[in-house]
């Protein structure tokens, strides 16, 4: 038998969970190998100090039993609280350790071996990502210094990225594409007059580019989080700890106000912190990721439905949600962008091309929201947006708790491109109804390119309860 | 009294008989929680939303498992949630563990290893240190510990172990110097 020191076969030896035979067998490899005796020496050790350390006696709380009864009092069981986690109460598995036993045998001793063999893999391949992601912002770099200089240049000094685009739209492919294809677009960009976000889309698609929050992102998000008090702070950080997105960047500017840091993780699970944010905070994000296999039921139950498709480029979405938000808010918040959204997202279906009309998904909205406006009314109202409840953000409790979960989602037909992944949002989340403060933007982040499957994403973290910094001229 | 019988005259109305379910499963409830999140008053406090989480969600618990299995998942998520609030953004990077042990020198007094051992299991993952808690420091079964945080056998094990061979490195001056070989 060959073992090393990370093989949890070590473990259930030592705590007497192996089969004699099997015992005697690690034991045999362990005295064969006197680096691993040794480390098995030291593990035994960790145990014993672990045992010791679990001996000292904790005192009992005088005041405990008092305290919970009186929180409680009044209250029968099973009476609910936005503030307590659902999740903290299920049940634990129905079976008994006998019933455990038999059903998983040793069969889990080789699915664990494949599961460890495969978080292996993973941690290698998230390494190498994070190397390339290095390397790759070198080369991104150089290309600025030397040769991709001007082009990059020109566009960012026009700021009007969406423009270049459209320029490049005529020309023969390049390896400048990606580079060119993971700049911001601008909501000012987008309206202006002259630049068919349809077009826009048709013409990114068809030579490739997929700015996205899907599966082979090459994008680069950036977001920003307004933070009205400590709470909201508190809560932010949990969501963002809970992801598994790396920080790999922070920097503070204006004055301390704003904090931004940068993250790199995989599409999927930047997806999943952006629609937990939005889900968390109670706030609108225009969603262009993938939805809950929930959502998708309930759309494919209304009729077909499209991919989701581009919904909207660094379009801030703001919208108060404390105490309640009224519909009319959400409207008049959410109108000027969903235009755009769904006309970046699929041009209006044409006669004769078959193809479906947006879809909107407008789902137990009235569950959440004030007042009566039924929830197909309510979309329209939004400018064609999809509201839907999100679910509970488990494990949240205080305010967030209780202001309605809104999700909004662009949805689109087939139309240009369909199929594609969506292109990234950006999202404005607020968690008090404290009025926005004039506050000079920050410079736009750094441009890299993250590694293929990944995405960079940036959070400008603006902490409201500071003064914004004085401008120039004041 | 069993605690089932508690319990059904609970949900029968009569709640005042909950205090003899919080004052009897407190003392385990509490150690278990001030060694997860390693600070007495911390573990008060995530005791008390435990119990109060427990008394609210009674209903639908169906006593397939013991009360106090059930009791210890809710304070384990509990602990859990303080957790991640408490060391929320990982923006600067964590201090060397050894780095911080490498001073204590070994053959230290009972208290000093003590602390070390809190230390050393506070820099721990919260995932691998709930199980390594409920292991050596608990005594409960791999089985139990899988219902407790709802995971399979086989995560509780690799879990258990990556636990152990990471204090391993976090307490390398007290294993080093004290073990002896098998």
């Amino acid at each position: 038998m060959t073992l090393d020191i990370d093989s949890p076969t070590i473990s259930d030896w030592l705590d007497g969970r192996l089969p004699t035979d099997e015992a005697d067998a690690v034991a045999a490899a362990v005295r064969a190998t006197p680096k691993l005796e040794e480390a098995v020496a030291e593990l035994r050790r960790v145990k014993q100090l672990l045992v010791e350390a679990g001996d000292q006696p904790v005192e009992p709380s005088s005041s405990l039993v008092s305290a919970v009864m009186a929180a409680l009092e009044g209250q029968p069981p099973g009476h609910t609280d936005p503030f307590v986690d659902a999740a903290d109460t299920r049940p634990p598995h129905d079976e008994t350790d006998e019933q455990i036993r038999e059903k998983v045998g040793d069969e889990w001793q080789h699915v664990e071996r494949a599961r460890v063999d495969q978080e292996r893999a993973e941690a290698i391949e998230d390494e190498e990502a994070v190397r390339e992601a290095l390397r790759t912002e070198g080369k991104s770099a150089r290309s600025d210094r030397h040769w991709l200089k001007p082009a990059l240049s020109v566009a960012l000094a026009a700021g009007l990225v969406v423009a270049v685009l459209l320029n490049i739209g005529d020309q023969p492919p390049t390896d400048a594409l990606p580079e060119l294809a993971q700049q911001t677009l601008t909501a000012d960009s987008l309206e202006r007059p002259d630049i068919d976000p349809e077009a826009l889309a048709e013409r990114m698609i068809a030579r490739g580019i997929e700015l996205t929050t899907g599966r082979q992102s090459m994008g680069t998000l950036h977001m920003t989080v307004h933070l009205g008090d400590g709470e909201g702070r508190r809560q932010f950080e949990e969501l963002l700890a809970r992801s598994r997105v790396r920080l790999d960047r922070e920097e503070t500017m204006s004055g301390g106000r704003v904090e931004r840091i940068g993250c790199l993780g995989r599409a999927s699970e930047v997806d999943r912190l952006l629609e937990t944010l939005a889900v968390s905070t109670g706030s609108v994000v225009l969603e262009t990721g993938s939805l809950s296999r929930e959502a998708i039921d309930r759309l494919e139950r209304r009729g077909p439905v499209a991919e989701p498709m581009i919904a909207a480029a660094d379009v801030e979405v703001e919208i108060a949600t404390d105490p309640q938000p009224a519909p009319e808010m959400i409207a008049a918040a959410a109108r000027p962008v969903a235009p755009q959204a769904m006309r970046a997202a699929a041009p209006p279906p044409a006669a004769d091309s078959g193809a479906a009309a947006p879809e909107i998904a407008a789902t137990d909205a009235s569950s959440s929201l004030p007042g009566t406006a039924p929830p197909e009314a309510l979309a329209q109202q939004t400018g064609a947006l999809a509201l839907r409840t999100a679910p509970e953000a488990a494990g949240l409790s205080g305010a967030a708790a209780d202001t309605p979960k809104i999700a909004a989602n662009a949805r689109s037909a087939p139309g240009a491109g369909s199929g594609k992944p969506s292109m990234a949002a950006s999202v404005v989340m607020r968690t008090t109804d404290a009025p926005p403060e004039a506050v000079e933007p920050p410079p736009p982040p750094p441009q890299l390119i993250p590694p293929q499957g990944y995405v960079r994403l940036w959070i400008d973290i603006v902490d409201e309860t500071k003064p914004a910094a004085a401008t120039p001229g004041e | 009294m069993q605690d089932s019988e508690i319990i059904e005259r609970v949900l029968a109305g009569e709640h005042a008989a909950y205090a003899t379910l919080v004052e009897r499963h407190q003392p385990q409830i509490l150690r278990l929680l001030e060694r997860l999140v390693g600070c007495r008053e911390t573990a008060q406090d995530l005791a008390q939303e435990a119990f109060i989480a427990a008394f609210r969600g009674l209903k639908s618990f169906q006593q397939k498992s013991s009360f106090s299995t059930w009791l210890y998942r809710i304070a384990c998520n509990k602990a859990a949630s303080a957790s991640r609030r408490r060391r929320p953004v990982p923006l600067a990077p964590t201090a060397d563990p050894v780095a911080d042990t490498a001073d204590v020198s070994a053959g230290l007094e009972h208290a000093d290893r003590r602390q070390a051992v809190e230390q050393a299991l506070s820099q721990l993952d919260e995932r691998y240190r709930a199980v390594v808690v409920l292991a050596d420091m608990e005594d409960a079964t791999y089985e139990s510990i899988a219902g407790i945080l709802d995971i399979p056998v086989g995560t509780v094990r690799s879990r258990l172990h990556r636990a152990r061979t990471e204090l391993r490195e976090r307490l390398q001056p007290f294993v080093t110097a004290e073990s002896s070989p098998s």
